[in-house]
């Protein structure tokens, strides 16, 4: 058992069948190691969505295991959550609450005292929405609703950080700043990122591992340079071109 | 025209939904058996009551109320049953009518009104048939005055409609037991039907207001952050549950709040309803303390807790299973509706209270204030304490569901009624 906590993540031949019989992932074996930023990209609907919901206790599997830090997300889903934070893929907030409410409370539920209101002042700092985190979330543009939750998720501070597609819908700057964010979290303060995306730039410029999905199940899997080498491409989009050619 | 397209789309939008479709299709399935249900009900109470014999008590022995009583019988076509004594009378028939020993003189004597007593048992909460038991009383009234003037008639050899003598039907209730004017048992009778009405239709508004804000928590998409923080996913439950029955209560006293308005109102417009109301609020509170008893008004608290706590976890269980707030929408008028109908049920079916009903009554809630009047009537409180019993558990049983299905990936899906479209192409 001691070689499962060592990872972050690791999934034993992870599969999800729909209730509608399509297909989300199949026994998809999955590693993300401790202190690392794995990235998990793959054409639309090849399971990254899936795969990370099931990681993030929203959904059951089918078949197969997940642990995170050795604990059984299936079995233990509570002990599970209190050691990652989750950003979904379509992130919203409660409309009538201003930003600064929707912080509170989603951290409220985390932390309390002290803990609390550090927390909070973090996650405003990273929102850095000025003015605007004291009106209703109704007034809010995509991004802003964006950053908004990205806030909350990243002020948490968990071992693991579940992220999916996490610049979707920024402009280039704030994508860039996202960037910055979420590699300064992982390097001061050791915390795991599993990320999904389709920006290749943005995987290559932030993972230290990436696992390529097609139709749900991995091709193949390693660090950036290494596949690049393996593979022959000059940029990751070239190595996913190649790998899902091969498929063809 | 611009309308036409918007008013298309519209309307395809309620028609292609299928919870809309499905609520309809249910409202009318649950209501046509309920009234299939309701019509044997009345029917078999219709039928019954026709064919009911009467037990007469005769203390006037004169040969002149033999005459009357036979005439009487005769036109009844047999129903009337002599009888020794009330008590005799009442542990055979269900209406018994007593002659007193004065009958004949006061028919002798001109301006006098005969009094006659009449007794009626009721052991249903079916209004229709206490209604027609009391309507046979009128009936007999009626039959009584007729045979008089029928027999006076004969003897003087004169035209019977030349004689009218004014009988006074004096009516006396034992309603599982308990002895009561018509008066009083037509308040109570209300209240039956009254107070399981209210309830339900509480429990539904409940439900929806539960459902609604459990969609529209997904819909603004806030909710899966939620489901991944590190929180029992019972207590999201809960909090809905509470939430709801806040909203419930705000609203309740708002429209009570509203009704003592329109009242205090409407009494200084018109003094006289002035007496009228608060004669009849006065009187329904003695009833309640004199022949129901608090316990019946405790049950009652009760059920309004208990339907409010089943009713939200119900309305959470639809809410998180649908996978919007339009699905939920459509789906409030038929939750609605079927608690009002089962408050109406009951009692109109004219199912007697045993066992079997008093489950029915705990799982539905709505008609235990109901069980718990009838109960507290006979002084047998077994089948209140079942009904509590079953409601209890099934207000457990329903909020177990709710938080099962918290723990499902149907809480993060919603119920696929159409097919999902695959997404990929590339
Ligand atoms: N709720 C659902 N019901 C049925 N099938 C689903 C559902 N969600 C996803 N799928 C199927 O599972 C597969 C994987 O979907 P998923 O959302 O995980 O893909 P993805 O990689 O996140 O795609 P995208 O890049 O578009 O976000 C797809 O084939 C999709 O059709
Ligand atoms: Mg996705």
């Amino acid at each position: 058992m001691s070689d499962i906590s060592e990872y972050a993540v690791l999934t034993k031949n992870l599969t999800k069948i729909y209730s509608s019989g399509s297909i989300g992932v199949k026994s998809l074996n999955l590693s993300v190691k401790s202190g690392e930023i794995y990235g998990l990209i793959g054409p639309n609907g090849s399971g990254k969505t899936t795969t990370l919901r099931i990681i993030a206790t929203l959904l059951k599997p089918t078949n197969g295991e997940v642990y995170v830090y050795g604990v059984d997300v299936v079995k233990n889903p509570l002990e599970a959550r209190k050691l990652m934070n989750y950003l979904p893929e379509e992130a919203g907030a409660y409309r009538d609450l201003t930003g600064l409410d929707f912080i509170k409370f989603m951290l409220s539920l985390r932390f309390t005292g002290r803990r609390l209101e550090e927390a909070i002042g973090e996650a405003i700092e990273i929102a850095d929405l000025g003015g605007d985190l004291k009106k209703p979330i109704r007034g809010y543009s995509k991004g802003m609703k964006r950053i908004l939750a990205l806030s909350t998720v990243l002020a948490s501070r968990p071992k693991l950080l579940v992220l999916d597609e996490p610049t979707i819908g920024l402009d280039v700057e704030r994508s860039i700043y996202v960037r910055n964010i979420i590699r300064r979290y992982n390097r001061e303060y050791g915390i795991t990122v599993l990320l999904s995306s389709h920006n290749m730039l943005e995987v290559e410029y932030l993972c230290n591992r990436v696992g390529i999905l097609y139709r749900g199940s991995l091709l193949i899997e390693g660090a950036i340079e290494e596949l690049k080498n393996r593979v022959g491409g000059v940029n990751l989009e070239e190595v996913f071109l190649k790998v899902k050619g091969e498929v063809h | 025209m611009t309308l036409t397209p918007l008013l298309i789309r519209e309307v395809k939008a309620f028609i292609k939904n299928p919870a809309f479709i499905l609520s309809i299709v249910f409202i009318i399935g649950f209501y046509g058996i309920l009234g299939r249900l309701m019509s044997t009900g009345i029917q078999t109470a219709v039928e019954q009551t026709l064919n009911m014999q009467i037990g007469v008590v005769l203390y006037d022995s004169s040969d002149f109320a033999v005459r009357v009583l036979s005439v009487a019988n005769k036109t009844s076509g047999g129903r009337l049953q002599l009888v020794p004594s009330l008590e005799a009378g009442l542990s055979i028939y269900d209406i018994v009518v007593v002659i007193p020993s004065d009958f004949t003189i006061r028919v002798m004597e001109l301006d006098k009104p005969i009094n006659i007593e009449s007794y009626i048992k009721i052991n249903t909460i079916s209004p229709v048939v206490s209604g027609a038991k009391t309507n046979i009383i009128t009936v007999i009234s009626d039959l009584i005055r007729k045979s008089i003037s029928y027999v006076i008639a004969i003897e003087r050899n004169i035209d019977p409609s030349l004689i009218n003598k004014h009988v006074l039907m004096n009516t006396t209730l034992q309603v599982y037991g308990k002895i009561m004017k018509l008066e009083e048992y037509s308040t109570i009778s209300f209240l039956m039907g009254f107070v399981p009405m209210m309830i339900a239709i509480i429990m539904g508004i409940n439900a929806a207001y539960a459902s609604q804000f459990t969609a529209t928590e997904k819909v603004e998409k806030a909710f899966e952050m939620l489901l991944a923080q590190p929180i029992p996913r019972r207590n999201i439950v809960f909090a809905k549950i509470i939430g709801s029955i806040i909203a419930s209560l705000l609203m309740g006293i708002a429209y009570f709040t509203g009704m003592f308005l329109i009242l205090l109102s409407a009494t200084t417009s018109t003094p006289n309803t002035i007496g009228n109301t608060t004669g009849l609020s006065v009187n329904i509170i003695e009833i309640v303390s004199g022949k129901i008893g608090f316990n019946a008004l405790l049950v009652s608290i009760a059920t309004i807790i208990l339907g409010l706590i089943y009713s939200g976890a119900l309305g959470i269980t639809i809410g998180s299973i649908v996978s919007d707030e339009r699905i939920a929408g459509a789906l409030t008028a038929p939750i609605i509706f079927t608690f009002i109908g089962i408050g109406y049920a009951l009692i109109f079916i004219g199912l007697p209270v045993n066992i079997i009903t008093g489950v029915i009554a705990g799982i539905t809630i709505a008609p235990l204030p109901v069980i718990a009047l009838v109960s507290t009537m006979i002084g047998d409180f077994t089948v209140l304490t079942t009904s509590l019993l079953f409601a209890v558990l099934s207000t457990i049983v329903v909020m177990g569901i709710a938080i099962h299905i918290y723990n499902r990936d149907i809480v993060v899906l919603g119920l696929r009624i159409s097919r999902f479209k695959l997404k990929e192409r590339k």
